[in-house]
């Protein structure tokens, strides 16, 4: 690594993991690299199932009990967490590492007040109380645009819209200034005007110094949002490199069909080309070929 | 949209006659058990072996009650009759109200109180945590509940304390498995995830994050909890194992009038009345606040 290049907030790499239940042994990741950088939206990408959302358990320590880590390390902001017990990873929640889930309905308790939920990290974390809080709970709801503060402090989750919900769910997860901030799918679920305003908020925050891992389906986020990119499918990375490259010049058909397959607006009435079944096909060989070659070593 | 549902919540519990109807038994319950001094119209344990027998006023009254309003008009009336040793029924199931209301819901809520913290435990840690605390309570479970009690209260005395450590010790799992499943969904749900992940202690969570949106379910079975230990206490007052001579219980006064059964059937049927109005009562409210405050049955 060179000095101008920004430092790394997460690093996995060669990252195997089985989930062993009742006996038997399923194999969920074969060997994820990732890297994000300070400042910088890591897209990656991949659809249901590809192992996406167990690759940010691992790195967030909510990996379920079944689950095992067979190989690979990852490392979180500097420290090697592979391994961390449950005590080791409060530590670092919030402040290192948060998290943006996808459902801004079921991401915040339904029966605490705005205030509560957000003044509990603050108070955690950095030990603000009385007139601080307020002040600072404040502060955060301006700076990701939530109109009349005040009145939403006083609100329940469910007297605000799908979009103010995951602003504030946002604001949570930046309260901290944690280093980097996981972003699982954060608008699928919202209206797709919204949407946009939701991403460009994103955006901004992230200019000021957290790097984010931006997890999704949708081509047009990663093309419109994301500085890096990686393709993940059966547990894989199959393809990696700047989101620009990634698209001008896709090496892997899998990214290439992936991308023919995700509507675009600026070619109305075009045909969508859905990934060929002969392709899936052959990543599922891959990947059985690849099981046994381990279970051979 | 949001206000006008938070709103209705009142207004929906208010419209439900089992709410109506089961409010009023309870409410009647607590006022009855909080003033039973003043409401009784004789002192429950006062004998008058000269009237003892004596029907209610309702029932017609009895030869004996005529002849002694004729001998003494100021003879204090016995509305729903006298018992073998000339006590007051009415005073004394005014009494027994307030045994009932005490023993129910000091039971009712410390079963809740224990049930719930190790359902909670349960429910969010899993695993092992899980796995002990379930093994407990089917094993719990597996013994017959009354004898359970019987045994429990033959081996620590008599006494109001013990009758309602003994319905505690029985009927803690009910709450524990409700409690369990729900903090299980619950935990499951995003919202105790982002906790997790702003790093919140464990207590926190539990406490604070789950414990509220537990709070409907819980209101619901302290309701019935405390219908099933009306019972209990009746049943154990009924075997003799209850509260101390001292003071009056239904099911004690159940007990003994089973002996004059063909004499005075009064005595026993009046007491089993209130125990049935009063645990309908409670069933019908925590029934329709189930209904109103659980939301996958309102759906």
């Amino acid at each position: 690594m060179n000095g101008t290049a920004p430092a790394e907030v997460l690093r996995v790499e060669d990252l195997h993991l089985e989930i062993r239940q009742a006996g038997r042994a399923s194999v969920i990741l074969r060997g994820v690299d990732l890297a994000v950088s300070a400042g910088r939206i890591h897209a990656l990408v991949g659809e249901s199932g590809g192992g996406k959302s167990m690759v940010t358990k691992a790195v967030t320590g909510l990996l379920p009990e079944t689950a095992v880590i067979t190989q690979g390390r990852i490392v979180l902001a500097g420290q090697h967490v592979t391994h961390w017990a449950p005590r080791e990873w409060r530590s670092v929640r919030g402040t290192v590492v948060s998290m943006v889930l996808q459902d801004p309905m079921t991401a915040l308790n339904p029966v605490r007040r705005i205030a509560a939920q957000l003044g509990d990290v603050l108070k955690l974390h950095r030990g603000l109380r009385g007139a601080a809080l307020q002040q600072e709970c404040l502060r955060l709801l301006e700076q990701v645009q939530v109109r009349d503060p005040e009145a939403v402090l006083r609100q329940y989750p469910h007297q605000l819209s799908g979009g103010m919900r995951q602003r504030v769910v946002i604001a949570i997860a930046w309260a901290c200034k944690p280093q980097l901030i996981i972003c699982d799918e954060p608008t699928t679920a919202l209206d797709v005007t919204v949407q946009k305003q939701v991403l460009r908020l994103i955006r901004q925050l992230a200019q000021a110094g957290q790097g984010v891992l931006m997890v999704t389906h949708d081509l047009g986020v990663v093309a419109k949002l994301c500085d890096t990119m990686s393709v993940i499918h059966g547990g894989r990375i199959l393809e990696a490199g700047t989101v620009a490259e990634v698209f001008a010049a896709p090496r892997h058909p899998y990214t290439r069909a992936l991308i023919a397959a995700a509507p675009r607006f600026d070619q109305p009435g075009e045909t969508l080309t859905p990934v060929e079944d002969a392709l899936l096909e052959q990543l599922d060989q891959e990947e059985r070929d690849y099981d046994a070659q381990c279970e051979k070593a | 949209m949001a206000e006008r549902q938070s709103v209705s919540t009142a207004e929906r519990l208010l419209r439900d006659p089992r709410v109506l109807i089961g409010g009023a038994i309870c409410a009647l319950l607590l006022i009855l058990a909080l003033f039973a001094g003043w409401i009784a119209p004789l002192d429950p344990e006062d004998q008058d072996l000269g009237a003892s027998f004596e029907a209610p006023l309702l029932w017609g009254g009895s030869d004996a009650a005529t002849a002694d309003a004729a001998i003494d008009p100021d003879a204090p009336r016995h509305w729903l009759g006298s018992d073998n040793l000339g006590r007051d029924v009415l005073s004394r199931l005014v009494h027994g109200a307030r045994t009932a209301v005490i023993v129910a819901t000091v039971s009712a809520l410390l079963a809740g109180v224990v049930g719930t913290l190790l359902g909670l435990l349960a429910g969010y840690f899993g695993g092992r945590v899980d796995a002990l605390i379930s093994r407990i309570v089917d094993v719990w479970m597996s013994f017959p509940p009354v004898l359970l009690a019987i045994v429990l209260v033959s081996l620590i005395g008599t006494g109001l304390t013990s009758v309602i450590a003994a319905i505690v010790i029985v009927d803690w799992t009910r709450f524990c498995r409700v409690v369990r499943a729900e903090a299980q969904a619950q935990t499951a749900l995003d919202y105790v995830t982002s906790a997790r992940m702003l790093g919140l202690p464990a207590r926190r969570i539990l406490l604070s994050e789950i414990l509220p949106n537990v709070a409907p379910l819980l209101i619901t079975l302290v309701t019935l909890e405390m219908g099933i230990a009306i019972v209990v206490e009746a049943m154990l007052s009924f075997v003799g194992l209850s509260v101390a001579s001292g003071a009056t219980t239904w099911g004690g006064m159940i007990g003994e009038g089973r002996l004059y059964i063909n004499q005075a059937p009064w005595l026993m049927l009046l007491p089993m009345l209130a125990m049935i109005v009063s645990v309908l009562g409670l069933n019908a409210l925590g029934d329709g606040l189930r209904r109103q405050l659980d939301p996958v049955v309102r759906r």
